[in-house]
């Protein structure tokens, strides 16, 4: 589960404070003494029982500008990027909140167990903050595919307690986030590494301890699809350049199927993922024979009844 | 990979590699940013007519003169540096993938595909907006459905027109009651979507097809939901500076935001909250007028002391 950071600090600070100093001094996961930098600086910005207020009443009276169409109902955000992170506050409604009640905890991310491509600071701010169950895995140990095993642990359950402050380590812990017992916030420093976005992020079945599907897509996989889905000339030329030679397994998973989307026919979009079995991908290999096997099952017909 | 100078190792840090990457996809999409339909897309957002926002009609005019040179640019970036992600949003569904090409205030415009294959849908989603959708490529059958009416028992009835989605199609639909549902094509249809919100929407709904049935509703303003989220939080973490502010916001927006206001400034300031929903009780045409009065009538039943607050208010007259 997420380390938890035991960091005592009276001062409080406020968000241009705190974003200042991370400019400075960049939160780095990979150096405990910059975490614990960190951390002193997140723990600041909690004991700052005022700020957040402020920000609300700047934004419900006008004088703020509304980050709604931006970041959604449940994020506030408190500093753009400065150097590798960012600062936000993260609102989780209680079941017996209207919000909630209107419109289901899917849309809160409740009840979705997952991993993070990136680590993060957070600590709990107001309320009695959300559940989590946590688990903890091998990331390099797993590829990727669908109902792979994926070697979760269970840890505990427990809740963001106001003034807990937890270390959330990339590809290692993972939770499934439960709605708190009252209306509850929690404050963030989120890192932010380059080539994050082909970095996997998972959705897991619990019941069956495997991977249930791969979270992360970028703007470019979906580019490439769309270019694909247009006949545009060099959208396909690159959608069988990432094919063979992205880095990301994903993304080269991302190309064969631009190219089976584009395929004029079965025949065609069948040697594509015949290629995509031979790439020398795991993840690819297994994914593209699924497609083969749904190609296959597809074209039998149905038999009469005796 | 990086050269510093002739004859020196390469530089191949991943981590410059992949920033500079990035680099050069946001260089793309801020020349993007630059094009003139996204000047029209903040006209068009805030409310100023299609006749008026020209770029935006020579778009839809001739979206593939945009879309093409926009894709050469996608493309050439991503080939040429392949660790760097477009900072463009988009939307993954089993039955369409859309890449958000521009958006402001209420107006976005998208590239989408309807996906081959895809699963049958059992419900019809109506918003409130209007949506205007060019065909780019791709042909598929299509049913215009339309929300006729609802019967006694809340249920919709639906009229259905069949049409054909095919290249220079346009389709032009009044969300609240119009929705277009795309029989899954065999091969991709791509379309270009240009869509605005109303400007006070009502609640998103849902309906089963096979009954009509009301299955789902949902605040049709995201701006609105987050409003009253940070609402009942205000009234939580400053309980002594959120009523001046939540009586304020009885005042304007949508009635499911009022509303949530008023409880809350009512739970915490008896004599502001009961003035503001004396406003609302005694505002004629008010929405909430009929739920404000008799929440009013029921308060002052339970506490016959509340009528000292209404003494003190000034006579309107």
């Amino acid at each position: 589960m997420p380390r938890v950071i035991a960091c005592t600090d009276d001062a409080a600070a406020e968000p241009e404070e705190v974003a200042d100093a991370l400019a400075t001094d960049p939160f780095d996961p990979r150096d405990e003494d910059s975490v614990a930098r960190s951390a002193r600086w997140l723990r600041r910005l909690g004991n700052n029982r005022s700020f957040l207020a402020d920000r609300i009443v700047a934004e419900l009276t006008g004088a703020g500008e509304s980050q709604a169409s931006l970041y959604g109902a449940q994020v506030i955000m408190l500093s753009r990027a400065v150097g590798n992170c960012f600062l936000r506050a993260n609102i989780w409604p209680a079941k017996g909140d209207a919000l909630f009640r209107a419109s289901g905890g899917d849309v809160f991310a409740y009840d979705l167990p997952h991993d993070h491509n990136f680590d993060f600071l957070t600590v709990g701010y107001h309320g009695p903050g959300y559940w989590s169950d946590y688990w903890e895995y091998d990331h390099a140990a797993v590829d990727g595919w669908r109902g792979e095993p994926a070697g979760l642990r269970f840890v505990e359950r427990s809740r963001l307690a106001p003034e807990r402050l937890m270390h959330y380590r990339a590809h290692r812990d993972v939770h499934r986030q439960l709605p708190p017992d009252a209306l509850s916030v929690s404050l963030n420093i989120m890192h932010m590494a380059p080539g994050q976005g082909w970095r996997d992020q998972y959705r897991f079945d619990i019941e069956r301890n495997a991977v249930a599907s791969i979270l992360t897509e970028t703007g470019s996989e979906i580019a490439l699809r769309l270019a694909c889905a247009l006949d545009h000339a060099e959208g396909l030329a690159l959608a069988e350049h990432w094919g063979r030679h992205h880095e990301s397994d994903r993304a080269r998973l991302s190309a064969f199927s631009a190219r089976a989307l584009h395929a004029a026919d079965n025949e065609t979009r069948d040697a594509i993922w015949r290629e995509a079995e031979l790439c020398g991908s795991r993840l690819v290999a297994i994914e593209a024979w699924r497609h083969r096997e749904a190609m296959e099952r597809a074209a039998i017909p149905a038999q009469p009844v005796a | 990979m990086l050269r510093a100078f002739p004859g020196e190792p390469m530089v191949a840090d991943p981590s410059y590699r992949a920033a500079m990457a990035q680099s050069a996809h946001e260089a793309v999409r801020a020349r993007w940013d630059m094009h003139p339909v996204h000047g029209d897309l903040v006209a068009f957002g805030s409310g100023t007519g299609l006749e008026q926002c020209s770029a935006l009609g020579a778009l839809l005019a001739d979206p593939m003169a945009v879309i093409a040179p926009l894709l050469d640019d996608l493309m050439r970036v991503m080939r040429t540096h392949p660790d760097g992600h477009m900072p463009l949003r988009f939307v993954r569904t089993a039955h369409f993938t859309a890449l958000l090409l521009g958006a402001s205030g209420r107006a976005k415009l998208s590239l989408l595909t309807y996906e081959p294959h895809a699963p049958g849908v059992a419900a019809a989603t109506f918003t409130h907006g209007e949506r205007i959708e060019h065909v780019l490529r791709g042909r598929a059958d299509a049913t215009l459905l339309a929300l006729d009416r609802l019967d006694e028992a809340g249920r919709a009835v639906f009229a259905r027109m069949r049409c054909q989605l095919v290249p220079g199609a346009r389709f032009i639909t009044d969300c609240a009651r119009q929705t277009l549902m795309v029989d899954p094509p065999s091969r991709p249809v791509t379309v270009l979507r240009l869509a605005r919100a109303a400007a006070r929407p009502d609640p998103m709904r849902q309906f089963r097809l096979s009954d009509g049935a009301l299955i789902h509703q949902a605040a049709g303003d995201c701006d609105a939901s987050r409003r009253e989220l940070m609402a009942v939080l205000l009234a939580r973490l400053a309980p002594e500076r959120a009523p001046r502010v939540l009586a304020g916001l009885t005042q304007g927006g949508p009635d499911h935001l009022r509303w949530q206001a008023l409880r809350e400034c009512l739970a915490l300031d008896t004599a502001r909250g009961f003035a503001a929903l004396s406003r609302l009780a005694d505002a004629p045409g008010d929405t909430l007028q009929s739920h404000a009065a008799a929440l009013r009538t029921d308060l002052l039943a339970q506490h016959p002391q509340l009528h000292a607050l209404m003494k003190r208010a000034p006579c309107p007259a």
